[in-house]
């Protein structure tokens, strides 16, 4: 019986707005119960921001 | 991975390509000069799996068919990571048409046809994608030889090349808005300085818009009075010209009109004084300037003779009203003594009376019924003067002696009527019968002889009161109409009524007051002292009005400054909103551009968010990589580096530091040689490589294309890494090295050697 092929690498990130996403998402929480004066609205656009960009990364880049 | 033989035609710059029975372990030289086919051979291998190369893909795959030629194929039989062995076969023609099929190199059972269903069936035999092949166990040339690969590389194996793009591309954006940041102060600048040059006071329109609503309210206020001196002047004409022709009237000789007439004329004329009056107050303004005080107290003195007049008409009107009431006034109730036609008191004169025709009511009413009673008397009188005659016969009869037939007739029919009664007491009660009526008689008589004396006096109050009422009636039929006669007709039927109190009032009044009005010449005097008057009030009304027609010109003229200042302040007020228009369009202009400035330093603020976020999960996918790759790192590092160096650590921009066992101390990667930063590179990659396959699972055994990793070694240290290789790790087993040329001495499981002229490369 074959294994599945893993889906996370140890060596190599999953796709990086995946993984970006899992993290901002993280992090924002975080920040938010932390930090009295967090700007939580200015970091989600910033991280809508970073996606988009990570996802245009992907489609142009060539592999 | 294993491979274990490679097939193809026509690809790149063989014709025919067989490498067969290849080992699965230990090192597979590939040598030639340049241009010989050594890195095609790797290209084609990757063709075979993945359906591309390094450099070729979608499009230009075709270049990749052998010059001349119009179809390619290439067949590669590995071990897949379930240690059984597969064939994977790729087309490809001119056209880019490409096909694909994967079987079992056993059983011969074909697992996929076609490039999709192979790509996926060929990543579930593999275990890792083109992506992950570059990443790990292919070595590029380029990438080996690069002086800038290590960072580039260890970034794109760790995943966070993506978010570094993005980093610099956001950095790059932050740049942009600090720039028009900059763009914008310098139009901020520029705009004050225009809206300085402008010199706008904050209160200089208000001052000359207030100065222009004083212009105007002046402007407003002289129209108005010019239009009220104008229409005062206008009416004054009018006014005048209607009083001219009431006091034409008032003045007329026709004398024989009814009082009413005058009456109006005069009231007509008060009326048209009294708005000419008005008229000139408005135009002199001043009623101390009233010009009709003398026509005023004419009129006054004529309306003084007419009220006494009315006065006097009054009086008429009374006297009038007193007769008819005295004609029809209601009959009054008899008294309780009136049925006493005695004692009943008879009014002396119309005037106790309650009324005339009343009283002659009730007077031939009473002699009515006098006369009836008085009827009544007589009547009785002549009964009863029978019934005597009668009694007085009887008893005379009775009397007699009874020879004669009548009387003993009589007393025969006495004696039978009542038998009872004796004839001697049926004669005295004759004889008291006859005296009883003979006295009744004389009442009667005298009774109507009293009614008779009553019925001729009620008679002759009749006949008075007759008189008395015809002689009121006259009076009231001439004092009919009063209301209507000429002063003249009043006075005289006044006169002749005969009331003397009438008389005396009207004599009062033709003497008096009334003397203008009754007087011929009186009453010309009157009309030309009146004529005089309005004559002299015409004038004085003309003066006033000459003096509001000059008051009118002046007033035009200040209306004619005042509206030349009102322009010059219009033109005025024209400018300054002009200029206010235009710093006020600036002033908006500065808060758009604070508005731009808040929206670059809002999207600077995002971007440094979004660059604080990449640092953070770039920070954090360097440590997880660095801590997934040291052990395996810490391994074959040695081994390549003949134990100089044995840990290497990843900081958190990836940047690769070694322990050096001579300096005691983590050293930079740029710090040291390049064939050492290669060695460590290498480490690194075939760390990768290790950890794939680990993470694959399966079966041991995996191969590694190395194409061109030692251009930058010396001898002793490609001796000692090409020593070291078969050794690293269990799950490495094949190394595919391409060299232009390696040491003789080394030892190879297998050397391919390739020729540049040759296109045609087979198993040896």
């Amino acid at each position: 019986m074959m294994p599945p092929v893993p889906q996370r690498r140890a060596f190599r990130l999953e796709n990086p707005a995946d993984a970006f996403a899992e993290y901002s998402r993280e992090e924002l929480a975080r920040r938010a119960d932390s930090e009295d004066d967090f700007d939580r609205a200015l970091y989600e656009r910033a991280a809508a921001l970073v996606l988009e960009r990570l996802r245009r990364d992907e489609r142009e880049t060539p592999k | 991975v294993i491979i274990e033989q490679l097939h193809a035609e026509n690809v790149f710059k063989f014709v025919r390509l067989e490498l067969d029975n290849l080992p699965r372990k230990g090192l597979i030289a590939v040598t030639g000069a340049n241009e010989s086919g050594k890195t095609a051979i790797l290209e084609t291998i990757c063709f075979a799996l993945f359906g591309r190369t390094f450099s070729l893909q979608g499009p230009e795959l075709t270049e990749l068919i052998h010059w001349g030629e119009n179809r390619c194929s290439a067949t590669l039989q590995f071990s897949g990571r379930d240690g059984a062995s597969y064939w994977v076969t790729r087309f490809l023609d001119s056209a880019g048409k490409q096909g694909a099929r994967l079987h079992r190199s056993d059983t011969g059972e074909i697992l996929a046809r076609g490039t999709a269903a192979v790509q996926e069936s060929v990543l579930q035999k593999c275990g890792f994608d083109y992506g992950e092949l570059l990443d790990s166990v292919y070595l590029l040339e380029e990438e080996a030889g690069a002086p800038s690969a290590p960072a580039a590389t260890v970034k794109t194996l760790a995943g966070v090349a993506a978010m570094e793009r993005v980093a610099l591309e956001i950095r790059g954006e932050i740049q942009t808005h600090r720039e028009q940041i900059g763009e914008v102060e310098e139009q901020i600048a520029q705009t004050r300085r225009q809206i300085q040059e402008l010199g706008v006071e904050e209160l200089t329109l208000e001052r000359l818009e207030a100065n222009e609503q004083e212009l105007l309210e002046g402007i407003a206020d002289a129209e108005v009075r010019l239009a009220g001196i104008e229409q005062a002047v206008a009416g004054l004409g009018q006014e005048m010209a209607r009083f001219r022709q009431a006091v034409g009237e008032l003045i007329a000789n026709d004398q024989d009109g009814p009082a009413e007439r005058w009456l109006a004329r005069l009231a007509n004329a008060e009326k048209a004084l009294e708005s000419v009056d008005r008229a000139a107050l408005c135009v002199a303004g001043d009623q101390s300037a009233g010009p009709g005080a003398e026509i005023r107290v004419q009129i006054g003195a004529l309306r003084a003779n007419w009220a006494a007049f009315e006065d006097l008409r009054s009086q008429a009107v009374v006297q009038r009203k007193r007769l008819e009431s005295l004609l029809s006034a209601q009959e009054t109730e008899p008294s309780a003594q009136s049925e006493h036609e005695d004692e009943e008191p008879v009014p002396d004169s119309a005037e106790q009376a309650p009324g005339l025709l009343a009283q002659a009511r009730h007077v031939e009413t009473k002699l009515t019924a006098t006369a009836l009673r008085r009827g009544r008397a007589r009547t009785a009188l002549a009964i009863v003067l029978a019934l005597g005659a009668l009694a007085w016969l009887a008893w005379g009869l009775v009397s007699r002696p009874p020879e004669t037939f009548a009387g003993s007739e009589l007393v025969q029919w006495l004696t039978t009527q009542f038998p009872a009664v004796e004839i001697a007491v049926q004669q005295r009660w004759l004889l008291g019968c006859a005296i009883l009526t003979s006295a009744l008689s004389l009442v009667f008589l005298y009774r109507a002889r009293a009614l008779g004396s009553v019925v001729r006096r009620l008679d002759g109050q009749k006949t008075a009161l007759a008189n008395e009422i015809e002689a009121l009636r006259n009076r009231v039929a001439r004092l009919q109409g009063v209301e209507g006669l000429w002063v003249r007709d009043v006075v005289t039927t006044l006169i002749e009524t005969g009331d003397e109190e009438a008389q005396a009032v009207t004599r009062a009044f033709s003497e008096g007051v009334g003397r203008t009005l009754v007087d011929e010449q009186a009453w010309s005097e009157l009309r030309q002292t009146i004529q005089e008057a309005a004559q002299r009030y015409e004038e004085r009304t003309a003066e006033l009005r000459n003096r509001a027609e000059q008051a009118a010109a002046a007033i035009r003229g200040e209306l004619t400054a005042l509206r030349g200042e009102v322009t010059a302040s219009g033109e005025q007020i024209s400018a300054e909103t002009e200029r206010r228009d235009a710093a006020r369009h600036l002033t908006e202009t500065l808060a758009a551009f604070d508005g731009e400035i808040d929206t670059h330093r809002h999207e600077i603020a995002i971007r440094e968010a979004a660059l604080s976020l990449l640092s953070g999960v770039t920070r954090q996918r360097a440590e997880r990589f660095s801590a997934d790759l040291r052990s395996f790192v810490g391994r074959i590092m040695p081994l390549l580096t003949e134990q100089r160096y044995q840990h290497l650590h990843l900081g958190e921009e990836l940047e690769v530091s070694v322990f050096s066992n001579e300096k005691h101390d983590f050293v930079r990667l740029s710090e040291l040689s390049t064939g050492t930063q290669r060695q460590i590179l290498l480490a690194l990659r075939l760390a990768l490589a290790e950890g794939l396959s680990e993470a694959n699972g399966g079966e041991p055994g995996q191969c590694i294309l190395l194409d061109e990793p030692f251009a930058f070694y010396d001898q002793q240290r490609l001796q000692a890494t090409l020593n070291a290789l078969p050794q690293i790790s269990e799950r490495l087993s094949q190394f595919w090295i391409i060299a232009q040329q390696l040491p003789a001495e080394a030892s190879f499981a297998r050397h391919v050697r390739c020729e540049r002229d040759n296109d045609q490369l087979g198993s040896a």
